[in-house]
């Protein structure tokens, strides 16, 4: 039943999210017609264009995923989506899953295209920063151990990953305690309203446990190394995780506590 | 053999107000029952705590034996008063979802229904006119092999030919021994159907009957439902 809800999810984030990234394609064309037959004023036109889309492309992600969690949900769709012989734990992770999966691909389109205009204007301007960028790159290649190297990009996209599945449960949790009965009546005000207040609380929280927790990671050309001191004290390249717990545990409650107003606290309209 | 529909002690109440006030009901399979009370007294409450939509209630519900859960969920079709299908579907995507979840579906028999209703398989949702929408939930829900059927006022905000037509797919499609509980106002229209009565106002059963019983009394259900609110609810 898990891969059937993943399914249709992924139906539904296409009718919502899909329009963005054929705009997105279009222009991406337009800019390679551009340098194709060097029409400057098109490329210009087109590098703005890419880069607004791109801003849009996660905006319009975000969107979505509120959008078709709280339709889906807790209006009218809501009917089906909860008279349909799965339980809500399978509800919740086929629409998690999907949720971060559209959002991961935002970000990854997003990084794309500004590494590719940047890249582009840079090579335009001067060669300095694609000298840069080999400088770097070839550093990277005399770290000695390929591991360390593997080590440092798992640990960066695991953590990349665990923010984008704290943000779903964050959006998840607020969506559904915007439905819990003193919420209801201000739609989508409460939600957004409880949206920017726990993101404010938990960035806060999250902040301050990076900078005094001791716990940090070193990264050194000689490899990876986990230190008991804050990122302060830590010389060199330092990345305190003392919120890393933080953010895990979070991530549980706000699922768990988005299941538990769903099947105790809310009453579809 | 356990009842199709058994309820003990139900209450439930949105704030203060409490709209189902320890209600009593027993049903065994096989027989057509009608939901009737006036608007407000609790119809759609009752559906939706049989169907799993609502959980916080007080009391004990059971349906083939079993507390609202996955299981009642899969043998129990439902029909609310509103349009439950994403607006993105086509009337095609509404049949394969629920194709996919629903094991008793039946996609060949609903796909006959489509070209019978002449509606497109291709036409979206949200393009379609309120009564196509109507007709596309019912026919969906009526290709169902379920064992109970929770119809929420099937027959609300349509002309006469059409709640005809309505109540001729319900009683031609439902499957051999389910129980069909129907929410209705419009009693003169589907009274001919019942085989029992359960009226409920003032969050309580007010009169629980079969058809026959009611007939022997020299009445009409729409006598009755008169008789039984007359005075207030």
């Amino acid at each position: 039943m898990v891969g059937k809800l993943i399914k249709n999810e992924l139906k539904a984030g296409i009718h919502s999210i899909a329009p963005i990234y054929i705009v997105t394609a279009a222009i991406l064309g337009l800019l390679a017609i551009a340098f194709a037959f060097e029409i400057l004023w098109l490329a210009i036109i087109s590098i703005i264009g890419v880069a607004l889309v791109g801003i849009a492309i996660l905006a319009v992600t975000l969107i979505s995923v509120i959008n078709n969690f709280n339709k889906s949900m807790f209006r009218d769709q809501g009917y089906l989506t909860f008279t349909l012989p799965v339980t809500s734990g399978q509800l919740l992770f086929a629409k998690a899953l999907c949720s971060f999966l559209w959002i991961l691909l935002s970000y990854l389109v997003l990084i794309g295209i500004f590494a590719g205009v940047y890249g582009y204007a840079a090579s335009q301007i001067d060669d300095e920063q694609v000298v840069m960028v080999r400088i770097f790159l070839s550093t990277i290649m005399e770290i000695p151990d390929a591991g360390t190297i593997i080590g440092i990009i798992a640990f960066f996209v695991s953590y990349f990953f665990l923010q984008i599945i704290f943000l779903v449960s964050e959006i998840y949790f607020s969506v559904s305690l915007s439905n819990v009965r003193p919420f209801q009546k201000m739609g989508m005000g409460s939600t957004i309203v409880i949206f920017l207040t726990t993101f404010a609380i938990t960035t806060v929280i999250s902040t301050l446990l990076k900078a005094f927790i001791p716990l940090t990671l070193k990264i050194e050309l000689s490899g990876m190394s986990l230190v008991f001191q804050t990122m302060e004290q830590t010389s060199g390249l330092a990345f305190g995780i003392g919120d890393i717990i933080f953010t895990l545990v979070t991530t549980v409650i706000f699922f768990v506590m988005s299941s538990w107003f769903m099947k105790h606290k809310i009453n579809l309209r | 053999m356990s009842k199709i529909i058994e309820v003990k002690g139900l209450r439930k109440s949105y704030g203060r107000n409490e709209v189902l006030s320890g209600l009593d009901l027993s049903y065994d399979q096989g027989q057509v029952i009608g939901l009737l009370g006036p608007n407000g007294c609790g119809k759609t409450s009752l559906i939706k705590i049989l169907t799993g939509l609502i959980h916080d209630y007080e009391g004990t519900v059971l349906i083939d034996g079993q507390a609202p859960g996955v299981y009642t969920k899969s043998i129990t079709a439902y029909l609310p008063e509103r349009t439950y299908l994403a607006e993105w579907m086509k009337a095609k995507d509404a049949i394969d979802y629920f194709n996919d979840f629903f094991a008793d579906f039946d996609k060949v028999k609903a796909t006959e229904m489509l070209n019978r209703f002449r509606l497109d398989p291709n036409q979206k949702i949200k393009t379609m006119s309120k009564g196509m929408q109507e007709k596309l939930q019912l026919l969906i829900v009526m290709s169902r092999a379920s064992k109970l059927y929770c119809l929420d006022e099937p027959l609300g905000g349509v002309d006469p030919a059409t709640r005809s037509a309505i109540l001729d797919v319900i009683m031609n499609n439902y499957a051999d021994k389910a129980t069909v509980l129907i929410s209705t106002h419009l009693i003169n229209d589907v009274e001919r159907i019942f085989d029992s009565v359960l009226m409920i106002g003032n969050g309580q059963v007010r009169l629980d009957a079969s058809i026959d019983e009611i007939a022997n009394s020299g009445k009409s259900v729409e006598d009755i439902f008169k008789e039984v609110f007359s005075f207030g609810w």
